[in-house]
Formats: C-alpha cells, structure tokens, sequence
C-alpha cells in the first residue's frame, strides 16, 4: 500500500466516522470529504489545476442526479395535490372495516408509495393517516408505525426510482426499468409475503388507548383532502405519463434524467402550483451529498483504495465462490443499518466492477446483492433509515419515545429475516444461466 | 437528519388528514363585554367548554334541520 492510498484510506475512514456520529448533517459532511479530496487530490498528482473542473464533472453521473432532481420535483408537484392521502383514505374507506384488515392495507399501501416516492415523505403520508386513523380506533400506534418504516425499505427496492441506490446502480450498469422491476418485484414480494403475517400477528397484541370508547367505524371523505380538483387530475395524469414514460425507456431509448426533467418541467408549467414551494421542498441534501460523494469515490479510485477493497473482496471470493452475491447482501446492508446506504453503493460499485474484470465473475450476478442489501439493511437499528427516523419524531410527537431495545425486539426480527431471503434469492438468482 | 427533527410538511399532512378522520371547524369567538381576559383566553383549552360548545352545535343543527324541514 503506498502513502497516497494510506493517505485516503484514512480520509475515507473519517468521512465515514463523521457519517455515523451524525453530529453534522450528511451533505456538509459529503462536502468536506469532496473539499480534501480535490486539495489531496491536487497535492499527490491524482487531480490536475488546470483540467480540475472537468476531471470533477467526470466523476458524477448526471443522469442520475438529474433523474433524482426531476422525481422529487414530480413526486412532491403530485403529492402537493392530495393524491397520496387520496388514495390512502379511498383504499381505507373501502376495506379498513376492522383492525386487522386496516393495518394489513397501511402496510401494503406503504411499500406501494415508497416505490414511487421517497421513503420520507411515504413515511410522513403514511405516519400521519396512520395516526389519525388509530387515534379514532383508540389503537396504540407505535408497532404499526415502526413496522410502516420497515415497509417503506421493501418499496424502496421494487422499482428502479424507487431508491437513490438502485438509480445509481441501474445507471451504472444500464439497466432498464423493466429489467430492474423483472429482478426486484418478486422479491418484494417474497419479502412481503413473508414478513406480513409475522407483523399482523404481533400487531394483533396491541393495547387500547385509554380514554374515550374506539369508535366502532372509520367514516372518511377522501376528497376532503383535494383543494384543487383540476390540479389533482392534471398532475395526476402527467405523474402517470411520466412513470409510462420511464416504462418505455428501453425501446424509446432517451435518458431517465431527461424524461424526469422533462416531466418536472411539465409538472411545474401545469401542475397548478407555484414553483417556490417545490423548489424549497426539494430534498437539496441528498443532491449534494450524491454529487459530492461521487467526486469522493472518484478519489478513492485514483489512489488505489478501490484496488485494495477489490483485493480482499477477491480473496474471499477465491475462498467462497458461490457465496459473492449473498455476501454483498451483508457487506452493503450491515453498514447501512448505521451509515447512509448511498455512499455503500457508491463505494462498492466500482469493488465489484474490479471483482469482476479480476475473476471473470458476472457483474450482473454480484450487483443486486448491493441493491437488496443498501435498501434492506438500514432497518436494523433506529438511526439506519430516514424512514425510521421519521417514525421515531412522529411516535415521540404522540407522546411515545422507543428504545433501542424495543427498536431490536420488533424490527430486527423482521429486518434479519429479509437480508435472508435477499441473500438466499442472489444465490439463487446467480446459479440461473 | 437528526433524531430530533420532524419535517415540517408532517404537520400540514396531518392536518389535512385529521380533517377527513375526523371533521372539525375552526371559529373565532370574540371576547364579549365585561369577562375576565385571563379566564376567557383559559377556555381556548378547557375540554368542558369544548364539549359544551360540541352539544350547542348539535342542537343548532338538529334546530336548522327541523325547521328547513318544516318550511319544506
């Protein structure tokens, strides 16, 4: 190992340091590793003062932060209107009629928002109808919620927008939408299918809050939540032409990043609203830190730090053969249940890709270990998932803080039980011609 | 994000979903003549008051339906 691989090895330890602390936000901290990877970067050779801007601008990949920009100005022009409470007390008036099935529809709901917007704001629509329907069942919320956070993790791996990493991934590696879905639908399913009976059973044990009676039934009205019918039906339809749009992708061949653009720019002209709201909506962290950490892998790659990660992953390879793609399952997710699932993605992306020009092992067959794993992962402990962390500020707005320990008894179970099955599924995926 | 921090935009959606679960209306009353000040600003959250309020609006409504009824 020479000084210059030393020398980022060691910045890239720090970085991650900072990350976990979470005592500065994640994009400040992204910021400052992109800063002292151009200023080492400079000082070692590896960056050069006078093509600095363009070696940087090589780094990223502005397809995919183009695509990350356009779908949270599209989910957010969308969700403005409505249409997500819409659907959520529609879905609610017409088969919440007990608790049970009520709680079965919340969860579904949620990994079907969470695949079509951000884990965030699926956590805030479902956290807060939720709420609001367990307030009038008198129903404790807190396991419902928690599980609700879980939920959002398994919609985060179905669709290829549905999660910064798989967009990274799938742009990395040109992947399709279709193509991307063929691979993570059915294990979303096989996910659900399995973790939803262990959920409904332990949320069948859930006290009654004291107080007033629960009413006996839930009457709502979902278009109460529509201001504007108009913009509810214009931004609805071009949300949906959009997500057509992304569908067809890989026989109209234009650029993810320019149809979310494109249909951001549409959602802005005709969506009804003002764009200033958006805009500040717009989740700016997550841009910077994607675009900053891009610049800091950039660096790790030029100083040979790649190289030594590829190394060792090569030598378990050598080791365990069959083992490659599961094992990507827990080396992204273990770090995700503390870390970002970004910078695991980013980091192990450029791993894998030596892996595989070293050992002739398929790339194809090592990645969606990487999807699975950074989606999953972060469910493992309170502080792995924004969607978690939502659930925790909103349960402890209802009066109701969780433990780390509770945290591990009700979520672990369910989080363990799906790295499983991700990592059985890769094997199985891998041994498939 | 911290642990401490809970988007602005949960409040508005809670809202806006609290109103469709469970219906309720916002009304200013004015501060009639000759009431203490500190008593009167006190019933903004006395659940007795509230309750009070919730019966009268009852009645009013079961009034208005009665008589729009009987003018039909």
């Amino acid at each position: 190992m020479t000084a210059v691989t030393l020398i980022f090895s060691m910045l890239f330890a720090l970085i991650l340091l900072f990350l976990v602390t979470g005592e500065h936000h994640r994009s400040v901290v992204a910021l400052f590793g992109a800063l002292l990877t151009v200023v080492f970067g400079l000082e070692y050779g590896l960056l050069h003062l006078q093509s600095l801007w363009s070696e940087l601008v090589s780094f990223e990949d502005i397809d995919v932060l183009m695509l990350v920009i356009g779908v949270m100005i599209l989910a957010e022009g969308v969700a403005r209107t409505g249409f997500f409470e819409f659907i959520g007390l529609s879905l609610v008036r017409a088969v919440g009629k007990s608790f049970r099935s009520l709680s079965l529809i919340l969860i579904l709901l949620t990994i079907l928002f969470s695949s079509l917007l951000s884990n965030i704001t699926s956590m805030i629509i479902m956290g807060a109808l939720t709420v609001s329907l367990l307030r009038k069942l008198r129903v404790e919320p807190t396991q419902l919620v928690l599980y609700e956070a879980l939920a959002t993790n398994v919609g985060g791996l179905m669709l290829m927008v549905s999660s910064v990493p798989n967009l990274v991934v799938a742009s990395e590696f040109n992947i399709g939408f279709l193509e991307f879905a063929e691979v993570a639908l059915p294990l979303a399913f096989i996910l659900s299918v399995a973790s939803i009976p262990l959920i409904l059973r332990q949320i069948g044990t859930e006290p009654l809050l004291e107080g007033l009676p629960a009413e006996s039934s839930i009457e709502v009205d979902p278009w109460s939540v529509i201001r504007d019918k108009k913009a509810f039906y214009r931004a609805s339809a071009l949300f949906f032409c959009v997500i057509i749009l992304f569908v067809l992708e890989d026989f109209i061949k234009v650029p993810l990043g320019l149809i979310a653009v494109g249909g951001a720019t549409a959602m802005l002209l005709l969506g009804g609203h003002r764009p200033e709201p958006i805009f500040s909506s717009v989740d700016w962290g997550t841009v910077f830190f994607l675009a900053s950490f891009y610049i800091i892998v950039g660096g790790l790659e030029r100083s040979g730090v790649i190289a030594v990660f590829a190394d060792m992953a090569i030598k378990v390879l050598g080791l365990y053969p069959m083992a490659g793609p599961a094992l990507n399952v827990w080396i992204c997710g273990l770090p995700s249940s503390v870390l970002d699932n970004i910078p695991m993605t980013l980091t192990l992306i450029p791993v894998v890709r030596r892996v595989s020009e070293s050992t002739g092992f398929s790339l194809m067959k090592l990645i969606w270990g990487i999807v699975f794993g950074a989606n999953l992962g972060g469910n493992l402990t309170p502080i792995g998932s924004p969607a978690g962390i939502i659930a925790l500020g909103i349960l402890r707005r209802e009066g109701r803080s969780v433990s780390w320990g509770e945290w591990f008894n009700l979520c672990a179970p369910v989080t363990l039980l799906q790295l499983l099955l991700a990592s059985v599924y890769v094997t199985v995926l891998s041994v498939i011609p | 994000m911290s642990e401490e921090e809970l988007p602005r935009e949960y409040a508005e959606v809670e809202s806006r979903i609290e109103r469709s679960v469970s219906p309720y209306i916002t009304v200013r009353i004015p501060m009639p003549e000759g009431v203490d000040r500190e008593e009167f600003l006190k019933l903004e959250n006395d659940p007795r008051f509230i309750n009070a309020l919730s019966r009268y609006t009852r009645r009013w409504l079961t009034r208005k339906a009665r008589k729009s009824k009987s003018s039909f």
